[in-house]
């Protein structure tokens, strides 16, 4: 039977804090350069799991073993996670900074400061800091300043060399599909050219068998979005680009193609009497309404899509309606095709770069489908092979990739700002120019500043450093774009040692951790549902 | 004297020959003299040396390669890559690794001596790439050490960071680009000319990211060389000399070259007249040959 438990007032508020600090104490000796593991039991192999994200130590920990510290902790959790799904890292930092502010909060609200001026100081705060943080960024571009952002994410050169250059040649809105290797290391290949999930229609057909893998340069291209039935449909394909001249033809089919008009090709391929190579294929992934992805295929390549219902047949096929592709390339599961880009191809891309901007970051399917469409139109995936001497250690460098990438995304987009912490404090220098008439609402905004400290204090709290207060001092007296290099113990340029951080990571942690927080401090009542003692027998 | 558009340097058991390349075959160059040597090309526009092999770019067989010396030669494997080969470039640093320059196919890498080959074409908008540099290597202890090389096109220039798998466009270089120089001293200053048909020459400082024309340098750019301590740049006026980029001296007006590749001793100059072997440090001092 489970029992309801009430806590109101400063019962709610104290139980709350308890449990924000007990998962924030987990996560907050991971934070930095020196920070440390955590070991978790996984629930299935109960074997222990060695995790140094702070995003995959807060997905593991559903539930804490008192119940009345549960909702705090939850709370956290879930502004680790939303942090991260925003912007790719910054899991740990929102932790530690949501429990300072908390705390500061709190403890004035006990001391009888009235909370709604405290939480407008709060927000105010929040926006001026976040406003002060823009004005530190600046744009990464090269490959050399990637590779050292992504080094200071994963901190594994190889891997952040790689991660790097894959960012520097893929851009903001790089399409990266990372894949087991089977060696321990780590290599990555690029796929040039739009590429749409596809099978060949036969191993025939495969150039290089013992690969399956077929290429063919210039090539004139069909798209059907019939099944391609009969003999005399695939004679009118052939036909009509022998009458165009070609040398190679890709037929590309949203449905299938039939035993009868795979014959024809068949006998038809590289004979004596008709000079053409043929790749006919299927593609693998179409939506419910058959749109996509010929619509964008037509858009690349100019072949007019063949359908009966729409008044095109396959039989009245004419030279003028195939498309043509400077290359073809088809493996397993993929159709490349390369082209030059169009001006009808660039105003679509500008337009799905305009509808991903307006997706929502939550919307993660959205996000994915136009990410997809825009690599394929602008021509490039990059595909990341991920070794490793365990399978542990692979995927947790695959996870660590993957957060990478979309931070660098995000600085790729936003710019960085001096990393370490850094960034928060000296941000913290615009909150002294902030001035709210209200008594409750400035030490709302005097608790922020306090705050802001905390991710670098905690960061040279692990690693055992004996001044940490002199360090603040110092970098607060620096300015930006000092940070504490807290391997070498001194003050150094964050742009000439390269210890940044996205400007994206450090917005959401603010926004989302001030979000929490002031709902955490005007909650009045906390209503959980608590199991009653364990049942230690059973009755008959 | 034949007309000469490619020059390369063959190492072999015998020592290092040098060989020319031009609509009129293929050659060996000693003592002044042009020995023809076979070679399967119709039309022949590139020749390459790396090691002890050679390769000879064109029509009809893109590009092929001999382990002899030209004595027999096979095709290369180029990735159903049907354009004919017009630059080769072997990598410094890593043995085996090779970029090949197409007309209308694009760029191929080969990481085996050149036996075979696959387009890397990430990132070109054009497909006719009409030269192709490598940088020097970088530092062992560098991290992240990057295997920097640039294209050249008749729409722009290119870097790629990792050895030709993949490319980015130039900022500020626009235009038909057809002769690239790395600087010797890379590591330490980043320096890259590129050179256009007519638009005139273009400069980076910060290892190719940006571009920005050099006024003071001559309109047509045939080929560029860079030295140890300087540039050379030769068009159908001749031969040119900076030691800074920006500033040109016509140091030798008798040598309108098409092709120069610069080896320990002497800088190699390949045109209409021929060969010739030039003295660097006579060049830098301004002086004729």
């Amino acid at each position: 039977m489970v029992a309801d438990r009430i806590a109101s007032g400063s019962a709610a508020q104290r139980q709350l804090q308890a449990g924000i600090d007990a998962l924030a104490d987990v996560l907050a000796v991971t934070l930095g350069p020196v920070g440390r593991s955590v070991v978790v039991e996984n629930e299935l192999t109960h074997q222990p799991d060695i995790l140094e994200s702070a995003a995959e130590i807060a997905r593991r920990l559903t539930s804490l073993s008192a119940p009345q510290h549960n909702t705090g902790a939850m709370l956290l959790r879930h502004v680790v996670w939303r942090v991260v799904r925003q912007a790719g890292d910054g899991g740990a930092t929102a932790a530690v900074f949501a429990r300072a502010l908390y705390r500061e909060a709190l403890r004035l609200a006990t001391a009888g400061l009235p909370l709604p001026g405290l939480c407008a100081g709060i927000e105010a705060a929040s926006a001026a800091v976040v406003s002060a943080l823009r004005q530190q960024a600046r744009p990464v571009t090269t490959e050399d300043e990637l590779a050292r952002l992504a080094q200071s994410l994963v901190n594994d050169p190889p891997l952040a060399t790689i991660l790097g250059e894959m960012s520097y040649l893929l851009g903001a809105n790089a399409v990266v599909a990372i894949e087991k290797y089977a060696v321990p290391t780590i290599d990555r290949l690029y796929v040039s050219g739009s590429a749409y999930p596809a099978q060949i229609a036969g191993a025939l057909f495969y150039t290089q068998a013992a690969q399956k893998r077929a290429a063919a340069g210039a090539t004139r291209v069909a798209l059907l979005d019939d099944a391609l039935q009969t003999g005399e449909e695939a004679a009118a394909l052939l036909q009509a680009a022998l009458a165009a001249g070609a040398k190679h033809l890709t037929i590309v089919t949203s449905q299938t193609i039939a035993e009868k008009a795979l014959a024809v090709l068949s006998v038809n391929h590289h004979s004596s009497a008709v000079p053409l190579s043929i790749i006919p294929l299927r593609l693998t992934e179409v939506d419910a309404a058959r749109h996509y992805p010929l619509a964008d295929l037509a858009l690349l390549t100019g072949a007019t899509i063949l359908s009966a219902a729409a008044g095109q047949p396959i039989t009245r096929l004419r030279p003028e309606h195939l498309g043509a592709a400077r290359r073809v390339e088809v493996t397993e599961t993929r159709l490349i095709l390369e082209m030059p880009q169009t001006e009808a191809v660039r105003q679509a891309v500008d337009d799905l770069r305009a509808q991903l901007e307006a997706v929502p970051a939550a919307d993660e399917t959205a996000r994915e489908q136009l990410q997809q469409r825009l690599a394929a139109l602008t021509g490039g995936l990059g595909i990341l092979r991920v070794g490793a001497y365990g399978d542990q250690e692979r995927a947790a460098r695959s996870k660590s990739a993957e957060r990478a990438l979309a931070a660098l995304a995000a600085a790729q987009r936003g710019g960085v700002v001096p990393g370490g912490g850094a960034a928060l404090v000296h941000a913290g220098a615009a909150l002294q120019a902030l001035y709210l008439p209200d008594e409750a609402e400035q030490h709302g905004v005097r608790l922020f500043a306090r705050a802001l400290a905390a991710p670098l204090l905690q960061m040279l709290d692990n690693a055992g450093s004996e001044a940490p207060g002199a360090a603040l001092h110092g970098l607060t007296e620096a300015g930006t774009p000092a940070v504490y290099d807290v391997a070498a113990g001194q003050i150094v340029d964050a742009y000439a040692s390269g210890i940044l951080t996205p400007l994206a990571v450090l917005e959401a942690v603010v926004r989302i951790a001030t979000s929490s927080v002031v709902m955490a401090l005007t909650t009045g009542t906390i209503l959980y549902h608590r199991a009653d003692a364990p049942i230690d027998h059973l009755e008959p | 004297m034949p007309p000469i558009l490619a020059l390369a340097q063959l190492t072999s058991p015998a020592g290092v020959r040098t060989l020319a390349a031009g609509p009129d075959g293929l050659f060996a160059v000693a003592d002044g003299q042009f020995v023809p040597l076979a070679q399967p090309q119709t039309h022949l526009y590139c020749c390459a040396a790396s090691g002890e092999r050679l390769f000879v770019g064109g029509l009809p067989h893109g590009l092929a390669y001999s382990d002899d010396a030209g004595a027999t030669w096979q095709g290369c494997w180029l990735d159903s890559c049907e354009a004919p080969v017009v630059c080769v470039a072997p990598d410094p640093r890593a043995a085996g690794v090779l970029l090949a320059g197409t007309e209308g196919g694009g760029v191929l890498r080969s990481s085996d001596h050149g036996a075979s080959w696959t387009v890397g074409n990430l990132g070109l908008r054009s497909f006719n790439v009409l030269a192709l540099a490598w940088a020097p290597p970088d530092p062992p202890t560098t991290f992240p050490a990057w295997e920097t090389a640039f294209a050249a096109t008749d729409e722009g220039v290119y870097r790629s960071p990792n050895g030709g798998r993949g490319w980015r466009r130039c900022a500020g270089a626009d235009g038909v680009f057809q002769a690239l120089a790395v600087s010797r001293r890379w590591p330490a200053d980043g320096a890259v000319l590129a050179g256009t048909e007519a638009g005139g020459l273009f400069y980076s400082a910060d290892k190719g990211h940006h571009f920005a024309p050099v006024a003071g340098a001559p309109p047509e750019v045939d080929a560029l060389a860079a030295l140890d301590r300087g540039w050379l740049l030769a068009n159908a006026a001749g031969l040119w000399f900076s030691a800074d980029a920006q500033r040109w001296t016509l140091v030798d007006a008798a040598t309108s070259a098409l092709v120069l590749l610069v080896d320990s001793a002497a800088v190699i100059a390949g045109g209409e007249f021929g060969v010739k072997s030039l003295d660097p440090e006579a060049l830098k001092r301004g002086g004729r040959t």
